[in-house]
C-alpha cells in the first residue's frame, strides 16, 4: 500500500491539485470551488466540531499542495452523505461526493488514518453485502462490535441485550443469521463475477491515468 | 388489473425478519388499500447504501446498482421500480444519472453486467413510494381511504436527509418540503411547522461514530413545540 503512495507522490510531484483530479472519484470538480463557504456553513456534523478541515478547507489545501495534512485527514471521514453542502454550492460542486473520493484515495493508497471507525464501516458493509448480495444484519454489527477485541465486543453486545431482545421479539431480528442463515441472492456467481470485471476496469483506469 | 403496478426494490433492511420489516409490512397493507401491486424485483441486491464508498470505489458501486436495473427491465418490463428505504433510491438514482449521462461509465458498467449475463437497454424510472403516493395517486385520493382520520394530533414532520437532498421530492424545496406536512393532513392531523425538519439526524455515522452522531440529536428535538417527530426515511 505504502508502495503505491510512493508511486503516486513522485508520478504527481507537486502536483496534488491533479492527483486529486484523476485519482479521486469526482476529484475533477475541486478547482471549480470558489471558497464561498457555503459548505462549511451547511455540515451538520461541523457544528459538532466533527471536522480538522471543514470542506472549504480541504479544497484550498489541495491547491495549496498541502498532500499529507489532507490525506492523513479524518476530516472527510465525518460526512454523514447529508448532501446539505451539495445542493447549495453555488458552483455546483458535488461536494459529498468529492470528500468521499478524497477519503477512498487516502484509504486506497494507505494513507488515512489507520484506526478510522467509518473507514472500518465502510470496508465491513461492503464485504458483508457483496459477499452473498444482501447485507446480513446480525453479521455485520458483529463484525462491529468485535472491531476492538472479544472483550470489548461482549461488552457492547452486552450493553444492547435488551434492545436486541425487543427485536428479536418484534420479528426485525433473525439471530440465525450469525450462523450464515441470512437472505441471499441466487445468482451470487453471477454477482462475483460482475464485481471482479469491475474492480479490473476501474484499476485500469487509474493506472492508466498515473502513467507520465 | 391493479391500479398500480410497481417493480419493487424493498433494500435489505426491509426483508423479512430484518430490522425494518415492520416497514415491509406497513408498506404491504397501504399497498394492497390503495390497489397497488409492487412485485419484488427478482433476485435484486443491495445497493451499497451511502456508506460503501470507502471500499467499494466508484465502478463497482455503480454496477451493483445497474444489476438491479437489469434485472428489473427485463423481468418487469415497462414499471418503474420503486424503492422504500430512502437510501435505496438515492444510490440508484444517482447511478442512473450518471450512468445516463457518462458513456464511459456506462460501456465499463455493460461489460461488467455481462460477467452476470446482464445488459442494460433502458434504465427504468426510479421512484421514492413517498413520489409514487403524491405524484401518482395525489393527496386527494389518498384521504378516500381513511377510515379514523388522526384528528387533534399534532405531529412535526420530519424529512431529513435522503429523501430531500439531492433529489427531493414532487420539485419541492430542498430548504422547506411541505410534502410530509401536506400528508399528515391528508390522515387528518395537524402539522406542526418543525424548523429542523431538514437537519441530518446522523444517522450514517451512527454505527462507527456514536457520540458524533447522537450528538446531532439534542439540537434537533429540543426546537419542536414537544410534539413527537415523525419520519418517511428507515435508515
Amino acid at each position: 500500500m505504502s508502495d503505491l503512495n510512493q508511486k503516486m507522490s513522485a508520478r504527481y510531484q507537486n502536483n496534488f491539485l491533479k492527483e486529486i483530479e484523476e485519482q479521486a472519484e469526482m476529484g475533477e470538480w475541486v478547482k471549480m470551488c470558489m471558497q464561498c463557504g457555503l459548505c462549511s456553513g451547511s455540515c451538520p456534523t461541523q457544528f459538532q466540531d466533527g471536522w480538522d478541515h471543514p470542506p472549504q478547507e480541504i479544497f484550498m489545501m489541495i491547491r495549496a499542495g498541502k498532500r499529507d495534512e489532507v490525506l492523513q485527514s479524518s476530516s472527510m471521514w465525518m460526512c454523514t452523505s447529508c448532501y446539505n453542502c451539495y445542493v447549495r454550492c453555488p458552483r455546483k460542486v458535488p461536494v459529498t461526493h468529492v470528500m468521499h473520493g478524497i477519503a477512498e484515495y487516502a484509504y486506497r493508497i494507505g494513507q488515512s488514518p489507520k484506526n478510522q471507525p467509518t473507514q472500518h464501516l465502510s470496508k465491513t458493509f461492503w464485504d458483508n453485502c457483496t459477499k452473498s448480495g444482501r447485507v446480513n444484519e446480525v453479521k455485520l454489527t458483529q463484525t462491529l462490535y468485535f472491531k476492538d477485541g472479544i472483550a470489548s465486543g461482549i461488552k457492547k453486545a452486552m450493553e444492547m441485550q435488551s434492545v436486541a431482545l425487543g427485536l428479536v421479539k418484534s420479528g426485525r431480528l433473525n439471530l440465525l443469521e450469525a450462523l450464515g442463515i441470512s437472505h441471499k441472492c441466487k445468482d451470487i456467481k453471477g454477482i462475483h463475477a460482475m464485481l471482479a470485471k469491475a474492480n479490473e476496469l476501474e484499476a485500469q483506469h487509474k493506472a492508466d491515468k498515473a502513467k507520465a | 388489473m391493479a391500479r398500480k403496478e410497481y417493480a419493487f426494490y424493498p433494500g435489505c433492511s426491509s426483508q423479512k425478519g430484518a430490522s425494518a420489516s415492520n416497514y415491509l409490512t406497513s408498506v404491504a397493507s397501504m399497498c394492497k388499500t390503495l390497489d397497488i401491486k409492487m412485485t419484488e424485483i427478482p433476485d435484486w441486491n443491495c445497493c451499497g447504501a451511502s456508506i460503501s464508498y470507502a471500499e467499494s470505489g466508484e465502478l463497482p458501486r455503480i454496477a451493483i446498482n445497474a444489476r438491479n436495473f437489469a434485472l428489473a427491465e427485463t423481468n418487469l418490463p415497462g414499471q418503474d421500480i420503486v424503492a422504500t428505504c430512502a437510501a435505496c433510491w438515492l444510490g440508484s438514482r444517482e447511478s442512473k444519472e450518471r450512468l445516463e449521462h457518462n458513456s464511459g461509465l456506462m460501456a465499463d458498467t455493460q461489460a461488467a453486467l455481462k460477467e452476470a449475463g446482464l445488459r442494460i437497454k433502458v434504465i427504468p424510472e426510479i421512484r421514492h413510494m413517498v413520489e409514487v403516493l403524491i405524484e401518482d395517486l395525489g393527496y386527494d385520493e389518498l384521504k378516500k381511504p381513511v377510515k379514523k382520520p388522526l384528528n387533534g394530533m399534532k405531529f412535526a414532520g420530519y424529512v431529513g436527509c435522503q429523501t430531500n437532498r439531492p433529489f427531493g421530492i414532487s420539485g419541492e424545496s430542498f430548504e422547506n418540503p411541505m410534502y410530509l406536512d401536506r400528508l399528515i393532513e391528508t390522515v387528518g392531523g395537524e402539522a406542526v411547522p418543525y424548523d429542523q425538519k431538514v437537519t441530518c439526524c446522523g444517522g450514517a455515522l451512527a454505527f462507527s461514530e456514536p457520540e458524533r452522531s447522537q450528538m446531532m440529536w439534542p439540537r434537533r428535538r429540543s426546537r419542536t413545540s414537544s410534539k413527537p417527530p415523525m419520519t418517511a426515511a428507515p435508515r
